[in-house]
C-alpha cells in the first residue's frame, strides 16, 4: 500500500503538462467571459476532505518466502501422516507442491505474493481470467499462472484438513509453529483485503457521501430502476458503480448576449461518471482539475431566455452539455447556437 | 465522516463485536450497553477485546442523497397486509419499516456490509498481532435488531466469497456465538419476497436466499460443509414485533428460525409489574406511603434489556 501514494505522484506529475496544454487550448477557443464564469463557478464547489482507505493499524511486519510455505505443509503433512489419513487430499496437496517445484520461487517473498493474488481476484472462485491475469503483476512476475494457482491450493488444502489433523499427534503450540507461514500468507492477504474493503468505501462515501451531488425524485426513481443493470449496479464483491443516471430540469443555466446576463432553464438527460482514482475529487484547485464526478448528455431548452420555463414545450431546441466537476456548460443549436453556463446545485431538495 | 474500523489491543484470546440496531449512533453511543457487557463479563473482563460496529452515518449518505421515502411506503403497505390483525397492523408496519429500506438499495446494503467486513478483518488482525492465530480466535456477535439483519448478510458473504479471507475453512474464521436479539431476518425475507420484483439484486440478497433461512458455511474441498458460527443464538422477547411476535403470539412469517438454532423466547411484559403478586406488593407499598403506585412502562425492543435478562447465559458463552 506504501507504493501507492508514490504511484499517485508520479501519475500526476506525467499529467501536468498534458492539463497545461489542454487549459492553453481551451483559454484560446473559448470566449474569455465563459472561461471567466467556468473558473469561478467550479471554485465554488464545496471542498472535498480528502480520504485515503487505509487500515486503522498496520499489520504486524510480515517476513518468509514461499520456500518457507511450501516447508510448512510438506512439514505438516509429515507430522499429520494425512497420506494415511486422507490419502486423496494428499494426492491433491501433492500435485500442487510438485508445480511449485522451480527453485527461483524459493526467495519470493510472501507479502507481495499475498498482494499480488489479492489484485488478482475479483471473486472467490477461481476462474480462467483469474488466473490468466496473475502474471499481470510486475511484483511477482516470476510466478507463472499456473504456480500462483497451485500456491493458492497449496495454503487452501492445508488449512482445510491439516489443523484438525496436526492436533491429534501434537500441541496447540506446535501445531501454530508449523503452520506459521501459510497462517502469515493468510494474515498479508487479509491485510490487503481490509485495504480494499477501506477502498470500496471510500468510493461509496465519494459517489453517495455529503459532498456528492444530491439526486432529484425523478432521477431517484431512474437510479432505482439503474442498479439492477450492470453498469449502474454495484459488483457482486461490493464494488460500487462508477455510474449514475441524470434527469434535471436545471433553472440556473447563464449566456450572455447584448452584453446582458440571461438566464436559461434546461432539461438534462445523461449520464454521470465519478472518478475514484487517487488524487480526484480533492478540494480547491486540484477539484478543480480533476473532479470527483463528470457528466454528459442531451440538453434541451425552450425556445426563449427565461428561468422556469418548460424546456419541452415551444420551438425548443436540443444540444449538450458537459459537467466537469460542479462547473456545467450546455451548447444548444437552433437559430443561433449558444453556449450557457452554471453550476452543479440543488435549489429545492430533491426537486430540482 | 468517513469508516474506519474500531482498533484494540488483545490481552488474552476473545472479542466481542456489538452490533445495534435501528438508530441514529454514532461513535461513544451505547456507553451503557458497553458498561453492561463489561459488568457481566467480571474480572475477565480485560482479556475480552470489545469493539463496537457504527453504520449509520453510511445509511445517513443515502438516505440524504435519495428521497427513499415512496419506496419505503410501499414496503410498509406490503407489511401491513401481512399482519393479520387490521387495528395493529398499519402502526407495526409502520415501527418496522424503518428496518426495511436497505434492502431496497443495493448499494446502501453493499455499503454497509461492507464496513462490517472491514471491522471483522480488523478484528482479526489485532487479535494476530497480539500473537492469536485465527484458528484461536474466540470471536462473538451480539447483534441487535436490524444490527441482526448485516450479521446475517455479512456472515453469509464471506462463506460465499474467498477475497474477503473470512472463510470458516480455508481462512479458519470461526466464529465462537453469533447472538442475534428482536432479530428481523425472516421479516425482512418475508416482505422482501412479498416485494418481488421490487427488490433489487435479490441473488445478492442473502436472506432472501435458500428454502429457509440457515447458518452460513463453506464447502470444503472434499464436501463436507464447514459453518461458520459454533454457537447460532437467537432471543427474542413474545412482546417485541421485530423479532416476530405481536403480543405474545409469534409470527412464523416475522420470527427467525434457522436449522442448528438456539432459540430464547423472553417472557415481556408491557410494564415494569411482571406478575400478579408483584402488583399486589406495589399497591400495598402504595396506600402505606400515600403515593402513586410506581410501574413504568417497558420497551420491548430494548437491547439493554435483552442483555441484562441473559447476563448469565451471556457470560458463560464468550467465556467458554
Amino acid at each position: 500500500m506504501s507504493a501507492e501514494p508514490m504511484r499517485s505522484a508520479q501519475n500526476s506529475a506525467a499529467h501536468r503538462p498534458f492539463s497545461q496544454r489542454l487549459c492553453q487550448c481551451v483559454r484560446q477557443r473559448v470566449p474569455r467571459q465563459v472561461w471567466i464564469a467556468c473558473a469561478v463557478l467550479s471554485t465554488l464547489g464545496a471542498a472535498v476532505a480528502p480520504c485515503v482507505a487505509q487500515p486503522a493499524t498496520a499489520a504486524r511486519p510480515l517476513t518468509g518466502t514461499v520456500g518457507d510455505l511450501i516447508q510448512s505443509a510438506r512439514a505438516s503433512a509429515r507430522v499429520a501422516r494425512f497420506a494415511d489419513t486422507m490419502p486423496q487430499q494428499f494426492e491433491r496437496l501433492q500435485r500442487q507442491l510438485d508445480a511449485l517445484g522451480r527453485s527461483t520461487l524459493d526467495t519470493l517473498p510472501i507479502g507481495a505474493v499475498a498482494r499480488a493474488s489479492m489484485a488478482s481476484r475479483e471473486s472467490g472462485r477461481a476462474s480462467f481470467l483469474r488466473v490468466a491475469r496473475w502474471n499481470s503483476s510486475e511484483t511477482v512476475a516470476l510466478l507463472t499462472p499456473g504456480e500462483g494457482a497451485a500456491l493458492d491450493s497449496v495454503a487452501r488444502i492445508t488449512l482445510q484438513f491439516l489443523p484438525e489433523l496436526l492436533e491429534l499427534r501434537v500441541s496447540a503450540d506446535s501445531t501454530d509453529a508449523l503452520l506459521a507461514p501459510i497462517s502469515a500468507f493468510n494474515r498479508a492477504r487479509l491485510t490487503e483485503s481490509l485495504a480494499q474493503s477501506l477502498e470500496k468505501l471510500r468510493r461509496y462515501e465519494r459517489k453517495f457521501g455529503p459532498q456528492s451531488p444530491k439526486l432529484n425524485a425523478a432521477e431517484v426513481a431512474l437510479n432505482f430502476v439503474a442498479q439492477s443493470v450492470p453498469p449502474f449496479r454495484p459488483g457482486a464483491d461490493g464494488w460500487p458503480s462508477a455510474f449514475e443516471v441524470i434527469a434535471s430540469y436545471v433553472p440556473t443555466y447563464l449566456t450572455e448576449r447584448d452584453g446582458r446576463v440571461q438566464a436559461w432553464t434546461v432539461l438534462e438527460a445523461g449520464l454521470r461518471r465519478y472518478s475514484f482514482g487517487d488524487g480526484w475529487g480533492k478540494g480547491g484547485w486540484a477539484g478543480v482539475l480533476r473532479p470527483g464526478h463528470v457528466s454528459a448528455g442531451l440538453a434541451m431548452v425552450n425556445g426563449s431566455a427565461g428561468a422556469m420555463r418548460e424546456p419541452w414545450r415551444g420551438d425548443n431546441r436540443l444540444g449538450a452539455f458537459l459537467a466537469w466537476g460542479s462547473a456545467k456548460i450546455a451548447v444548444v443549436g437552433g437559430a443561433g447556437p449558444r453556449v450557457l453556463i452554471t453550476r452543479q446545485v440543488q435549489l429545492i431538495p430533491f426537486v430540482f | 465522516m468517513s469508516f474506519t474500523p474500531q482498533t484494540r489491543i488483545w490481552t488474552g484470546k476473545r472479542a466481542v463485536l456489538l452490533v445495534h440496531g435501528i438508530g441514529n449512533s454514532r461513535p461513544g453511543d451505547y456507553a451503557d450497553l458497553l458498561h453492561s457487557v463489561e459488568t457481566l463479563l467480571g474480572p475477565n473482563r480485560d482479556d475480552v477485546a470489545l469493539y463496537q460496529l457504527f453504520y449509520d452515518h453510511i445509511n445517513d449518505w443515502f438516505v440524504q442523497k435519495t428521497d427513499a421515502s415512496a419506496l419505503l411506503d410501499q414496503a410498509t403497505a406490503a407489511l401491513a397486509q401481512q399482519i393479520d390483525d387490521p387495528e395493529i397492523g398499519a402502526t407495526v408496519a409502520g415501527y418496522i419499516g424503518d428496518i426495511l429500506w436497505p434492502v431496497l438499495s443495493t448499494s446502501a446494503r453493499s455499503a454497509v456490509r461492507e464496513a462490517y467486513l472491514a471491522q471483522l478483518k480488523q478484528i482479526i488482525l489485532d487479535g494476530d498481532n497480539a500473537g492469536v492465530p485465527v484458528r484461536r480466535q474466540q470471536l462473538t456477535i451480539i447483534a441487535h435488531s436490524l444490527g441482526c439483519f448485516h450479521t446475517y448478510e455479512a456472515l453469509h458473504h464471506t462463506a460465499k466469497y474467498g477475497t474477503h479471507i473470512l472463510q470458516p475453512s480455508t481462512h479458519e474464521v470461526r466464529f465462537a456465538n453469533v447472538i442475534f436479539m428482536a432479530s428481523p431476518v425472516q421479516l425482512i425475507r418475508s416482505v422482501a419476497e412479498r416485494l418481488g420484483s421490487l427488490v433489487p439484486n435479490r441473488r445478492w440478497l442473502e436472506t432472501v436466499q435458500g428454502d429457509t433461512l440457515h447458518i452460513p458455511f463453506e464447502t470444503r474441498d472434499d464436501r463436507e460443509q464447514i459453518q461458520s458460527v459454533r454457537n447460532w443464538v437467537s432471543i427474542t422477547g413474545n412482546l417485541d414485533p421485530v423479532g416476530g411476535h405481536f403480543f405474545r403470539k409469534r409470527a412464523d412469517w416475522a420470527y427467525m428460525q434457522v436449522d442448528g438454532q438456539h432459540s430464547f423466547i423472553d417472557q415481556q411484559f408491557p410494564t415494569d409489574v411482571t406478575s400478579k403478586a408483584d402488583l399486589i406488593a406495589r399497591l400495598r407499598a402504595s396506600k402505606l406511603t400515600g403515593d402513586a403506585p410506581t410501574i413504568s412502562p417497558q420497551d420491548p425492543h430494548a437491547w439493554g434489556a435483552y442483555i441484562e435478562r441473559h447476563t448469565t447465559k451471556l457470560r458463560d458463552w464468550i467465556l467458554a
